[in-house]
């Protein structure tokens, strides 16, 4: 009752009492009577108020009595590059709304912008620009420095000041500044300091302790520095509630103690730091701890560095969330002087793999720090070299599948919780991550399917469908008549040999493959390149088709396929002795072969239908059987009319309807005109089909002949081969000869075409004549 | 062909790099804002006390405050084969041993030592009579090195 | 007509390679492993207030460190080698095409396709991982090339595998054994090298870089966490030595590495097919 009395009457007293006479007020602006600051100060009374208005003075300035400068619509002093810019020299100054720049940038004056050297000022809300130190309180207890901005000389880093100094200024109180790019705010001898709200960014430490105690700190945002906050020599100092953002360069702490005794570090965050809280040899006195509680750290490259001499520290309740290395000794050790729980309760580690049976919040087995690979690089430092390699993880596999390799946990944290503690409360808002960026990914999964759809382009249903709805080929393609383009006519009109090869000869290492293989064939021909396997009939193809290097000339249509490859290639139309069992459909297969010929694809799809292939359109090539495969090889080789067709032992895997059918279409080719060398060693192809035969043996052209002096008998299908003695070979072939038999010599064995009905006559004759038969084989082909 | 000059370069300069520390005994080339003390672990800054020691087989160790390489010295007396501090006026690296040295609370070092090196008594003597302070020469410095400023 | 005929070869490949149980395989526990990580690293980051790259999102460099090589080293060394398994070979250079327009159009084929599987599996982790900003989009989207540019060294290095092996069983065996070397044993020999020897950092940085998946891991490591002081000195070392263009010089370095072996790859190709 009594106390309320006493308060009504104060108020009343306070209302009464009259409006406090004002301070005699002078104005300084650059029109007025009074134009230069310090001629106003000079004149001013003690107490006065000065207000200046916007415009731009000249410095230096002593306050050198207790005065109010209040500026109005910013005024500026500018140093002009030369020492100090604005000095409070007296106490109880306060300066209010100044724009101060352009110090000098000498050292050992400490040239500085607002300079303090006398007690209780109050320096608020100005902006101290381009100034080697920012604001410096020296031997100024009692100050108030708030809502400024300071904003260093950009000057190289050894040459920077701090942004904020102290130097024996006790109980200063630094609230709500925003300091940037300069080296620090220090706080040099001044116990009692209150930090509090402001903001640091891209300097070298942050916040600077050096020989102080019993600072208040909190609330501050330490971002971009080299070290966010270093406490180094002092007592009994408390960080609280500060955010530690990204400070990244040089030693990269977020919050850094070092020798400082009793220190109370509760409820910051420090994210995407180097290391995010380093302490370093603290406490340094016996009998006092440390605490570091109720923290967030996060997303640091280490979580926790610790000296390995450090002791007596209290770490529980914090949140360790995804660091790369959560907690780690420096320079090797471990960890287990530090206290990691208290009462039962210890940090959560987001890594923590145990669990929680007794849903107490805290996990039923203690979180051990104790990777392989870590233990090396606490050995080596160098090793750290290999963190995020497979090796360091497969190390780690090991050492835990295998206990022998286990090393000795770092530390152990007996109780992790298994919940994060509370984010605590900050000057900082979390903003929410850009939902523009989710475009990224769009953009991504776009860029994925961009191959595919270039894949696509080009698949067969889709150009097909293309082709379909173009009108149809005006001439369509009929075995017979698909005649040589009119490009490649001028070949087939004149009578210049389509394919000329000259002292051909090719050796695989020692072995010669080929030895000295001359011939020509003209247009319209169909040579049989015929012989046993190993004869060389397939590399002649291969040189034809200049897939392979030779000696000797080869010309193709006029050029040498070895240096013309793909030109000549164009003109050539291949069949090998079996496709490749290709994953491709026939459709895919075909709209490639035709793209690469540079045919229509509607017309490819008539020659599927020439060859009874298209309902195989969709089907693997893999699938096809023998004889499918083989008259899509043909309808393949014919794409683009080439004038040429080369064929390798076509018929070698066909069953006996397949060869027919496969045989008539070839000769269709031949007479409609297309010049055609095949290899083959079975004669009945070479019989059906060569209009001229080449005989190979051991890699030289044994014989010559011209398919009209071979029999024309259509039911030859056995070759009979005779062993003789040396000197009846001549008189038996010319005798089985003129009996109107082909026959051929191989070495020392004669191989003569038999018709069905006739296999025993050659013995019959050679036995008149008295040539004995040593050895005879009769050559049965696969389905005949 | 500028590839393989790409690689053979890269491939040799980089062992080049790592034998360029130097055996003979020079004072090393600091970088400022990067190398930090081997005593307090701060970050070099100031040219003007910087001090460095380097043992016979060529081991550089850098101090930002010249009162650091004491203390170092003090802790674990190493076996150094040259130290050098740098001149407060002109910051040119001096031989410790031929340097004059002023300690003076006014001298404002990075760790609060307020030792200066001078390489002439003259410039030294004038600071004198600026700052205050004891002039002091290398071995009264080794026998009294000063203390840290204030102890908790 | 040449460069066209490359396209309808390198069309051709990308459905083969479609087709190839191989491709398939890599790219699905590509998609899978990457998508199930960046879930990981969604779920820790919904539940935080902050977010930033850490633990789990470091091993998604990790993963690729382990699947991209060795998906682009098999299907480089089944690319030739089953071709001329199979004598496709023999069939596709009978048609109008140069070895070098097959070789090219293979290539540039199977590198769209790596292409295309890296840039889905990163796609859906973007999904998560920028949703939670675990990650800045840029950094991310350079992760992305590199990681292709990782494929393609790889591819080429798989090419010139089995530019000389006519036998797929040995080409794959082949490429394994490098795969292993590469991400593994190499290291592990660097490592031992390390520890017995006192190796100076720039060895063993100069060393390693020659190693085309430790490039793409330092490269990683340097664009997501911004410097490389946590690979100690050696990291320090190639911080300070070569700073922001770090990154650009191993990107660089990957395509050289992926250049020559493409052209190495080409030439003994080139030698064998006209033997």
């Amino acid at each position: 009752m009594r106390r309320l009395v006493l308060a009504a009457t104060l108020t009343m007293l306070l209302l009464v009492t009259p409006p406090q006479v004002r301070a005699s007020e002078l104005l300084v602006c650059p029109e007025c009577p009074l134009r230069d600051i310090q001629e106003a100060i000079a004149t001013a009374p003690v107490g006065a108020t000065i207000r200046v208005r916007g415009g731009v003075y000249a410095g230096p300035v002593v306050v050198d009595r207790p005065l109010t400068l209040y500026g109005e619509n910013w005024p500026a002093i500018d140093g002009g590059g030369q020492g100090t810019v604005l000095h409070v020299a007296a106490p109880d100054v306060r300066v209010e709304g100044f724009i101060v720049r352009g110090s000098g940038t000498n050292h050992d004056r400490e040239d500085t912008g607002i300079l303090v050297t006398a007690p209780r000022a109050q320096i608020v809300g100005n902006q101290v620009l381009d100034s080697l130190f920012g604001i410096q309180l020296l031997n100024a207890p009692d100050g108030l420095v708030k809502g400024n901005l300071v904003v260093g000389k950009p000057l190289p880093e050894p040459q920077r000041g701090d942004g904020i100094k102290l130097w024996y200024s006790p109980r200063a109180q630094i609230l709500n500044n925003h300091v940037r790019d300069s080296r620090d705010v220090i706080v040099w001898y001044s116990d009692q300091t209150l930090l509090r709200g402001n903001v640091v960014e891209r300097g070298r430490y942050g916040l600077h302790f050096m020989y102080s105690s019993d600072s208040l700190v909190e609330q501050n945002v330490l971002r971009d520095n080299s070290v966010g906050i270093y406490l180094m020599y002092g007592a009994r100092q408390i960080v609280r509630n500060n955010v530690f953002f990204h400070n990244r360069g040089p030693s990269g702490y977020g919050l850094a103690i070092k020798e400082t005794d009793g220190v109370v570090a509760e409820a910051n965050l420090m994210l995407r730091n180097r290391v995010g809280l380093y302490i370093d040899n603290s406490p340094i006195s016996e009998g006092v701890i440390n605490q570091i509680t109720g923290n967030w750290i996060a997303y640091n490259d280490v979580g926790l560095l610790i000296s390995p001499a450090t002791r007596s520290n209290l770490i529980t309740g914090n949140t360790l969330l995804e660091n790369l290395e959560q907690a780690a000794p420096q320079g090797g050790g471990t960890l287990d002087h530090i206290t990691w729980a208290e009462s039962g309760r210890g940090n959560f580690w987001s890594d923590y793999a145990g669990y929680d049976a007794d849903r107490n919040g805290i996990g039923d087995l203690p979180y051990q720090n104790r990777a392989l690979s870590s233990v090396l690089t606490d050995r080596s430092p160098l090793l750290a070299f290999f963190r995020f390699s497979l090796v360091a993880s497969a190390l780690d596999l090991a050492a835990r599948a295998v206990p022998l390799f286990q090393p000795a946990p770092r530390f152990t944290d007996p109780a992790p919780l298994v919940q994060p503690t509370p984010l605590p409360e900050l000057p900082w808002s979390v903003s929410p991550p850009s939902r523009t960026d989710a475009f990224l990914s769009l953009a991504l999964l776009t860029a994925a399917a961009l191959p595919f759809l270039f894949a696509l382009r080009g698949s067969p249903r889709f150009a097909l469908a293309q082709a379909a709805k173009a009108p149809r080929a005006s001439a369509p393609v009929v075995l017979a008549s698909t005649a040589p383009s009119t490009a490649t006519a001028a070949c087939t009109v004149t009578d210049a040999a389509v394919v000329q090869v000259h002292g051909l000869t090719k050796r695989f290492g020692d072995r010669l493959v080929l030895d000295n293989v001359s011939f020509s064939v003209r247009p319209g021909e169909a040579v049989a390149l015929w012989g046993p396997n190993g004869a060389g009939k397939t590399t002649i193809l291969r040189c034809l088709l200049g897939r392979t290097a030779y000696t000797g000339t080869v010309t193709v249509f006029g050029h040498s396929p070895l240096q013309d490859g793909p030109a000549v290639r164009a003109q050539i139309g291949y069949v090998p002795q079996q496709l490749p069992l290709l994953d491709l459909t026939v459709g895919e297969l075909l709209t490639t072969v035709a793209r690469l010929r540079g045919e229509p694809l509607e017309r490819a799809w008539e020659r599927l239908g020439v060859f009874g292939l298209q309902h195989t359109w969709h089907q693997p090539v893999r699938t096809l059987s023998g004889g499918m495969q083989q008259r899509l090889a043909l309808a393949l080789a014919t794409i683009g009319d080439p004038p040429l067709l080369l064929l390798d032992e076509p018929t070698a895997n066909l069953d006996a309807t397949a060869r027919e059918e496969l045989l008539a279409a070839l000769r269709q080719l031949r007479e409609a005109g297309r010049t055609i060398i095949f290899a083959s060693h079975r004669p009945d192809d070479v019989w059906r089909l060569a209009t001229r035969v080449l005989r190979l043996e051991a890699g030289r052209v044994v014989a010559e002949s011209r398919a009209a002096a071979l029999p024309v008998r259509h039911d030859i299908h056995q070759s009979l081969i005779l062993e003789l003695d040396a000197d009846a070979l001549q008189p038996a072939t010319h005798l089985l000869t003129a009996h109107g038999f082909a026959v051929y010599r191989e070495d020392q064995r004669l191989r003569v075409l038999v018709p069905p009905q006739r296999k025993a006559e050659p013995f019959f004759l050679l036995a008149r004549l008295g040539i004995q038969v040593r050895d005879f084989q009769l050559e049965v082909t696969d389905g005949w | 062909m500028t590839r393989r000059q790409l690689l053979v370069a890269l491939l040799v300069t980089i062992p080049l790099a790592a034998c360029q520390r130097k055996r003979e005994l020079s004072p090393p080339e600091i970088r400022y804002g990067r190398d930090t003390c081997a005593e307090c672990g701060m970050i070099l800054s100031d040219p003007r006390f910087a001090a460095a020691a380097t043992t016979a087989d060529g081991e550089t160790v850098l101090f930002d405050d010249i009162g650091c390489l004491l203390t170092y010295r003090q802790k674990h007396s190493p076996s150094w084969a040259a130290i050098w501090v740098h001149d407060l006026d002109t910051q040119s690296w001096l031989q410790a041993e031929n340097a004059w040295y002023l300690v003076s609370p006014s001298i404002r070092s990075p760790m609060g030592y307020g030792i200066a090196a001078f390489a002439g008594q003259d410039a030294a003597q004038r600071r004198q009579a600026e700052l205050g302070g004891d002039l002091l020469q290398w071995g009264d410095l080794l026998a009294h090195p000063p203390e840290r400023p204030r102890q908790y | 007509m040449a460069g066209n005929t490359v396209l309808v070869l390198a069309q051709k490949e990308l459905r083969d390679a479609l087709r190839n149980r191989w491709f398939l395989a890599d790219a699905v526990a590509l998609l899978v492993l990457s998508s199930a990580l960046s879930l990981l690293v969604f779920l820790t980051g919904a539940t935080s207030p902050v977010s930033g790259f850490g633990r789990t999102a470091a091993s998604l460099v990790n993963l690729m460190l382990l699947l991209v090589p060795l998906m682009g080293l098999t299907l480089g060394a089944l690319a030739l080698a089953s071709d001329r398994e199979r004598s496709a070979l023999e069939f596709w250079l009978a048609q109008p095409v140069g070895t070098g327009a097959y070789f090219l159009g293979k290539a540039l084929g199977i590198g769209l396709a790596l292409a295309a599987a890296v840039a889905l599996g990163f796609g859906a982790s973007a999904v998560f991982l920028l949703f939670v900003g675990a990650t800045d989009p840029l950094a991310f989207l350079a992760l992305t090339g590199l990681t292709i540019l990782l494929a393609w060294a790889s591819l080429t290095l798989g090419l010139l595998l089995s530019s000389r092996c006519s036998r797929t069983s040995t080409a794959v065996s082949l490429a394994l054994g490098l795969w292993l070397v590469l991400v593994l044993l190499g290291n592990l020999g660097l490592m031992g090298t390390a520890l017995a020897v006192r190796l100076p950092p720039s060895w063993l940085l100069g060393i390693a870089l020659v190693n085309p998946t430790e490039a793409y891991r330092i490269a990683a490591l340097r664009l997501l966490a911004g410097t490389l002081e946590l690979l100690g000195p050696a990291g320090l070392y190639a911080d300070e030595r070569f700073g922001a263009t770090l990154p650009l010089l191993l990107a660089s370095m990957l395509l050289l590495w992926s250049l020559v072996g493409g052209v190495a790859a080409y030439a003994v190709l080139r030698r064998e097919v006209l033997r």
